[in-house]
């Protein structure tokens, strides 16, 4: 190969490695105008001196790429971190917020709190529930006996790390894994004549495969309510009546299926006169008229028990909410998968300037 | 679990008890038994099909499996073209066509049973090689009565042709899919039976189930034969073990409404034995197993034993697969090897098969744990596993075992009993035992102040419950099939379904006006919601679960975080122990949509290991993570992303109440770390450009932009800085804000511009020694205020920025005067 071309690499090389040094964008280099002229260069070239120009301009970008990974990570010079703005820069162009018209709540968060507000001006309590429990408050507190079949109904994430009796914690599945706490905890409400009323948004997790309408995260508001004479009807009155006030409509109709739960009975599952369609048949209620909703019943006299309440003297009822297909029912939401996209077009959707 | 309801119709004595309104029977069913998934119609599959003579079958001579027949169905179905003697032609493939046979014809016009539903098949009239072809001739898989499509349905020589399948086979039927997750408590109802006995007494009829279902309906006992059984675990995981041979067994097809039957139910048919025993389980929930008798004697002696398994044997299954026992596992074994995993499957090689001549039938009973446990861990679900796991009851055992002999005999004739029957079990099997229940608690508890004992015992005596009132009080004792029934409350629930709660009357409770709290986070999280968003933020939330590539990506030791077993995937693997990782990778997604500057905030929770409450939970620690991110800006030209981030904490902060004056912010990296469990995940942010952010000495957060590894890794833009800060603390500060009101000055203030050098010292350390300047020389009636206003570094002095802060300064008891201010301001300037 002609001496004028090794000589022609080399002056590029040379060139390259002053820039190193220099450029703050050091991968920049890679698509530099000068090492692109060499590649442009090949097929200018002689035949018998292209094959080996080629390869020596690889063997470049190469040893350019493992000099640039080499480099110790490149750092933007310290700052001032204490100041609270930064040298040099006019007041007009220092860092301000974004348009308020951009900003928004995700819709999950603003139909937990709206949920809460209404359950809340109906004399509900709101606690939170956990990420990680343990398998006391996931099932044995909830008159799930060890082996019990009914645990298979909970496609429940175990973790490697374990409770203080030696068995793996777990990502709850239903929020009803806080009933024991908080039973537990407002148990003398009762003997100072009150209720226990509350409930209980929380995030819950099943080993699901996901799909448009499955999802291994999703939302749950559990509510509890314990005194003395409570009645099924009084279940049902008191879900409707909170189902009446979300969806803004006097008389929707309920009705009710026998259900199995270990910490309920009876248990139920309840279903609602479609509030979109006035029971004629629409998408969302899939032309049946109706929506099942949740799951409830009255409180099993061994979950009472559990939690320390005299199960003679006092009875109460509990149910357990999906969120995430109301907030799709309400909203149109196609995919439940958008909900965790963290994509800013779905996200902006909510916001009061629109996507 | 599908019900046929012609199955329960003749399983309910004295059928004309039984509702006809199919429509009302699937209403009930959902609303007093459990969710109803589907209901399948099954007329219109079948209402063509005819059984017709094949009176003539002649092969084609042009094709090499093709037969033309003149078939017969008595003139019964009309337009169809018929020769002199009425007979229709149909080209038949079957191997199995012949003259004399009686068959199944599906009429041309007809649908084909199998491909109903999904993408019906109407026949038609076909020319075959010459031959035309009126419908055809059906297999067993074409009828939808099992796989078997390798030649067509062959009925009994005797049945009386002409006639309409679906009269001869009941199938003018409704199959009612009831989802199975009502029934974990209710052993009987994996039964036919046990819906059925159900059903009447939701219409509050008196049920009368067959005769033979009886705990007392005992086998006939014969003499002879060489079985025994030597069950070790009868005093514990094994409470019943019946088993009886059969001799003069001939293995083949079942009939067709014994296969009918099964495969409306979802159950595949195999052959006449397998069937028998699955029929039998169908009806009553009671698995059986077949063993071919050959196979599992040893010695001319056949020896059932039933006992754990060892750690070392390995079992062969029925479906192929091999699998390592352990030692919790029930087995049956001979003296020789091991033929079945108890209640779930049986082993390969004692498996009925077409050479069968004896069999030996198992009637058992295990401990639904156990079940359980064995089937979990070697990952096999057999409908035998789906009913043992509920708890049948030992105590049916023998009727079932009686009843499944009479089907023997009525399907192989040619079958006789040839041992005695064994029958191995312990005396806790005779349960039976009353509940009592105190009428004021039901109706308190359904709501139903009127109900009468009477009422009440109607209700259970319809479900065969005994009933024994007294006062305001009924003795339940619960028939031996329903080992649900244990406590007062399952009585309740009992007399509310039956009664059903759809009836019962709404009514709100009545409670104290007391005030209800709201608990925990949620005011707060709420108000940062608002503020963020008000300040153009979007909310994002994302999984509790992240995955070791995204945390190693920002530098972050996954061993740090609570691990998922049975994640769905190597993406869910970890609990987070930061919110930022989630948030930067939703960074890079939304430039490439399009967005090119960007605020993302997200309320939620991190757990560490090692890091617990009270309970020994993993602390739950509340966070609120904040990013913002810009392709058409650089944080190496204007002004840094670090103090965007920073703009925004402040006007949190500020939105929410609190005060930054007491906020420190230490450069990263961070020298010592006061309480080693509260360490915040710094390994993201870039040093130098990024804080560790505290109040009154208390962790708060940290800020800043983030390390060349981390942009590189997550494709950050150049412009890239966010923060997470602790919610707990938040509360606190805006709790415990102190709230202080300095009554308003009379005298004019007086406000003046002033620029220090800070030398190369930090601004926090330039304010703090400019203000101590100040307090020293001011006299100490003044009160002022100092706040940065501008900072200009200068070209040739790179260590050095000129910050310019702007004094405010009044006094409570005189007018100041700018000449008094400036001098003091000069001193400043000049010590």
């Amino acid at each position: 190969m002609k001496d004028e071309l090794r000589e022609e690499i080399d002056r590029t090389k040379k060139l390259l490695l002053a820039k190193l040094s220099q450029t703050e964008d050091k991968r920049s280099l890679l698509r530099s105008l000068e090492l692109r002229a060499l590649y442009e260069r090949i097929p200018e070239l002689d035949l018998e001196d292209r094959a080996g120009f080629g390869q020596m301009v690889n063997q470049l970008k190469v040893e350019l790429t493992a000099l640039i990974n080499a480099q110790p990570q490149e750092e933007l010079s310290p700052l001032d971190v204490t100041a609270p703005f930064g040298a040099n820069v006019p007041l007009g162009q220092r860092s301000s917020l974004l348009e308020s018209s951009l900003g928004s709540i995700h819709p999950i968060s603003t139909e937990l709190n709206r949920i809460c507000e209404l359950f809340l001006s109906m004399g509900f309590s709101i606690f939170e529930s956990r990420e990680i429990d343990d398998d006391f408050h996931m099932f044995g507190s909830l008159n799930f006996p060890e082996g019990h079949p009914a645990r298979d109904d909970y496609d429940t994430f175990m973790l490697e790390q374990t409770d203080h009796s030696g068995l793996p914690l777990i990502a709850p599945a239903h929020t009803s894994s806080m009933q024991n706490r908080i039973l537990h905890q407002c148990r003398d409400n009762l003997s100072a004549g009150l209720p226990i009323a509350a409930i209980i948004p929380g995030r819950v997790f099943r080993n699901e495969d996901v799909d448009a309408r499955h999802e291994h995260t999703f939302y749950q508001v559990e509510g509890i309510y314990v005194a003395k004479n409570v009645s099924i009807g009084n279940l049902i009155a008191t879900l409707k009546t909170f189902l009446e006030a979300y969806f803004r409509k006097a008389n929707l109709e309920v009705k009710t299926q026998p259900f199995y739960f270990p910490f309920t009975e009876p248990s139920l599952e309840f279903s609602l006169s479609c509030p979109f369609c006035e029971k004629a048949g629409c998408k969302v209620c899939s032309y049946s008229g109706w929506i099942e909703l949740l799951g409830c019943g009255q409180i099993h006299p061994k979950v009472l028990e559990f939690a320390g309440i005299d199960n003679m003297t006092y009875s109460g009822f509990a149910w357990g909410m999906g969120v995430d297909r109301l907030i799709m029912m309400k909203w149109g939401v196609e995919d439940i998968r958008l909900f965790h996209s963290g994509r800013l077009d779905f996200l902006r959707e909510f916001s009061p300037g629109g996507a | 679990m599908k019900v046929s309801l012609e199955l329960l119709k003749q399983l309910t004595a004295g059928n004309s008890d039984f509702p006809t309104n199919r429509e009302e029977i699937v209403e009930r069913i959902g609303s007093q038994l459990g969710a109803v998934e589907s209901v399948v119609d099954l007329r219109p599959f079948y209402q063509d099909a005819l059984i017709v003579k094949v009176v003539s079958s002649k092969p084609i001579l042009a094709s090499d499996h093709l037969s033309v027949c003149l078939v017969d169905d008595k003139g019964v179905y009309p337009n169809v073209e018929r020769d002199v003697d009425k007979l229709v032609q149909v080209v038949c493939g079957a191997p199995n066509v012949r003259t004399g046979q009686v068959a199944v014809w599906l009429p041309p016009g007809s649908i084909v049973p199998s491909s109903a539903g999904k993408d019906p098949l109407r026949i038609g009239i076909r020319k075959l090689v010459g031959n035309v072809s009126n419908g055809m001739l059906a297999s067993a898989y074409e009828l939808n009565i099992g796989s078997d499509h390798s030649g067509i349905v062959e009925l009994p020589e005797d049945t009386d042709w002409g006639v309409k399948l679906i009269d001869y086979l009941h199938l003018d039927d409704w199959v009612v899919d009831i989802e199975n997750k009502m029934f974990t408590h209710r052993p009987d109802l994996f039964g036919q039976l046990g819906i059925a006995r159900e059903l009447s007494a939701i219409y509050g009829r008196k049920f009368s189930g067959p005769e033979w279902y009886r705990a007392d309906n005992i086998p006939t006992n014969s003499s002879g034969g060489n079985l025994s059984v030597d069950n070790r675990l009868v005093k514990s995981v094994c409470p019943r073990f019946m088993a009886v041979s059969l001799g003069g067994i001939e293995v083949g097809p079942s009939p067709l409404w014994l296969a009918s039957y099964l495969s409306r139910c979802g159950i595949r048919p195999v052959n006449n034995i397998v069937d028998i025993t699955n029929y039998v389980m169908l009806i009553t929930a009671q698995p059986l197993h077949a063993y071919d008798l050959e196979k599992v004697t040893v010695d001319a002696k056949t020896k059932l034993i039933v006992r754990k398994a060892e750690n070392t044997e390995k079992l062969k299954l029925i479906d192929g697969s091999e699998i390592e026992l352990r030692v919790n596992d029930i087995v049956i074994a001979t003296e020789k090897e091991v033929i079945g995993l108890a209640g779930i499957m049986g082993s390969k090689g004692s498996e009925v098969s077409a050479s069968t001549k004896a069999i030996v039938l198992e009637c058992a009973n295990f401990d639904m744990y156990s079940i359980r446990r064995s089937s979990m861990e070697h990952g096999i679900f057999s409908e035998a596993v789906t009913r043992f796991n509920k708890g049948q009851s030992p105590l049916q055992c023998a009727p079932v075992l009686a009843y499944a002999l009479d089907i023997f005999k009525q399907i192989c004739p040619k079958a006789e009993i040839v041992s005695s029957v064994v029958d191995s079990r312990n005396d806790q099997t005779n349960r039976s035992r009353e509940i009592p229940v105190e009428l004021s608690v039901v109706r308190s508890y359904l709501g139903l102040p009127d109900l009468t004992p009477e009422q009440a015992a109607e209700i259970l005596t319809a479900a065969e419950i005994g009933i024994r009132t007294q006062e305001d009080k009924v003795y339940a004792t619960a028939p031996f099939w329903r080992t649900d029934l244990n406590d007062p409350v399952d009585i309740i629930e009992e007399i509310g379904r039956l009664y059903g709660y759809d009836r019962l009357t709404p009514q709100l409770p009545v409670r104290s006006i007391t005030p209800p709290i709201k608990y925990g986070l949620l005011t707060i999280k709420d108000l940062i919601r608002n503020v963020m968003s008000a300040a153009g933020a979007n909310e994002l939330l994302s999984y509790s679960f992240t995955n070791a590539k995204l945390l190693t990506d920002c530098g972050i030791d996954p061993a740090s975080a609570y691990s998922v077993i049975n994640s769905l995937s190597p993406e869910l693997k970890y609990y987070r122990v930061s919110l930022i990782p989630s948030l930067l990778f939703r960074v890079h997604p939304n430039h490439k949509a399009g967005y090119g500057s960007f605020a993302l905030f997200e309320l939620g929770r991190i757990h560490k290991i090692g890091l617990t409450d009270n309970d020994g939970l993993p602390t739950e620690i509340e966070r609120l993570g904040f990013v913002f991110s810009s392709v058409n800006r650089k944080s190496n030209q204007g002004e840094p992303a670090y103090y965007q981030a920073r703009t925004y904490l402040t006007y949190l902060l500020h939105a929410l109440g609190i005060s930054t004056e007491n906020l420190q912010f230490t450069p990263l990296p961070m020298q010592q770390v006061a309480n080693s469990m509260t360490t915040p995940i710094t390994e993201p942010y870039a040093n130098g450009r990024s804080a560790v952010v505290s109040y009154g000495g208390e962790y708060l957060g940290v800020i800043g932009e983030f390390n060349s590894s981390t942009r590189r890794n997550l494709k950050l833009s150049g412009y890239c800085a966010g923060f997470e800060i602790d919610l707990a603390l938040i509360k606190v500060l805006i709790e415990d804000q102190p709230k202080e009101y300095v009554q308003l000055g009379r005298f004019p203030k007086v406000i003046q511009d002033l620029t220090v050098d800070s030398g190369g010292k930090s601004y926090s350390e330039l304010e703090k020694s400019t203000v101590d300047k100040l307090s020293r020389l001011l006299p100490e009636d003044i009160h002022y205020r100092l706040e940065p206003i501008d900072a200009y570094r200068p070209a040739a002095d790179k260590d050095n920025v000129r910050w310019t802060f702007r004094l405010t300064a009044e006094s409570l008891e005189r007018t100041l005067t700018d000449r008094e201010i400036s001098q003091i301001i000069n001193k400043l300037l000049n010590a």
